[in-house]
């Protein structure tokens, strides 16, 4: 399993070097901030795109819902890195060609797959367009990931499979809470701003 | 770092004023287009976001460390909020400026960003306030009423 994951990786880390341009893309989208904030700012368009109050109202939960899925899933990572430590590939590894600075943190699981995909579920669940957007969003950051050599794939599924349960969880959770979210959007609704 | 953090913000700000434009026509919001055709400010939104993308990007190499003056999680975080707030507020205030002469003369409000279809900003919070505050009977039942109806 463990040579298998390691194959993989150096099979998709072999396609980064070739061409200039290729790697200047997924070095940009591998990078901390282009992917988490084009998510961010999709969160925001939902705020406003509800055409009816409903729709806004079922919007807005949505972004509530999201923004604590990434919050609980960045916590299960952080837990996981106290109690365990894999090595980035760049470490445990000979021959990878890295696109990105060298993390010092565990390699395993990917935080940033994990907030990703969190977000995307989430939001999945609220309206299949834009969470088909964000699922393919997420994906490209995870490939660019093991492209840039700081990931495993392995490291990149580990991240996917918290995002799941988070999301999962985090759905009954807003179920609990519905009627205090409500309360909040509609008092942000006396200001015109929800 | 703290230039670095600047430039995050401004990436951000800018970013989602262009957002805010394109996600206000898209929902019908024309109070909150600084732009009055809908099929103008929603490409004119997109490429204001592309464009802080590329700013930011092209400008200087962006994958560093945080200990190398990039930003942790935790600071992107709240620079991300604080730079939605930002451009939200700056929105707000000049739409209410140019989209002035909108106003909505129903007596009962629409609650929310709904009422931005029909008036900007600043008369919808002034319609609301007369409403709740000055017109209705007992705002506080009222307001009750409304918050957990």
């Amino acid at each position: 399993m463990a040579d298998a994951d390691k194959a993989l990786f150096a099979w998709i880390n072999a396609l980064a070097g070739r061409a200039p341009a290729l790697d200047t893309a997924m070095g940009w989208i591998a990078s901390d901030y282009i992917v988490p904030v084009c998510l961010g700012l999709a969160l925001v368009a939902m705020w406003f795109i509800g055409r009816d109050a409903q729709e806004r109202m079922r919007y807005q939960i949505g972004v509530f819902t999201a923004l604590t899925a990434l919050a609980l899933s960045n916590l299960v990572v952080l837990i996981s890195n106290a109690y365990f430590f894999r090595p980035r590939p760049f470490d445990g590894m000979e021959d990878v060609t890295l696109l990105f600075y060298r993390p010092t943190d565990s390699s395993f699981p990917s935080n940033s797959a994990a907030a990703a995909f969190a977000i995307a579920a989430v939001v999945w669940r609220i309206n299949r367009r834009i969470g088909a957007g964000m699922f393919a969003a997420a994906a490209v950051y995870g490939f660019s990931r093991v492209y840039a050599g700081v990931h495993y794939p392995s490291d990149i599924m580990g991240g996917i499979i918290i995002a799941l349960v988070v999301t999962a969880f985090t759905l009954r959770l807003r179920d609990l809470l519905r009627p205090a979210l409500v309360v909040a959007i509609k008092l942000a609704r006396l200001f015109a701003i929800a | 770092m703290f230039a670095f953090a600047v430039d995050y913000f401004i990436l951000v700000f800018v970013a989602s004023i262009g957002v805010i434009q394109t996600a206000a026509s898209i929902g019908g919001l024309r109070g909150l287009l600084a732009v009055k055709r809908p099929l103008i400010a929603r490409p004119l939104g997109i490429a204001i976001a592309v464009a802080a993308i590329a700013w930011f990007f092209l400008g200087a190499d962006r994958n560093i460390n945080d200990y190398a003056g990039g930003l942790d999680s935790n600071m992107q975080g709240l620079l991300f909020f604080l730079a939605v707030a930002a451009s939200g507020t700056l929105t707000c205030l000049l739409t209410s400026l140019l989209n002035m002469r909108m106003r909505d003369n129903e007596r009962a409000p629409d609650m929310g960003l709904g009422a931005l279809r029909r008036s900007c900003w600043w008369r919808a919070l002034a319609h609301n306030y007369r409403y709740w505050f000055i017109e209705a009977d007992n705002w506080r039942t009222q307001i009750k009423r409304y918050l957990l109806g």
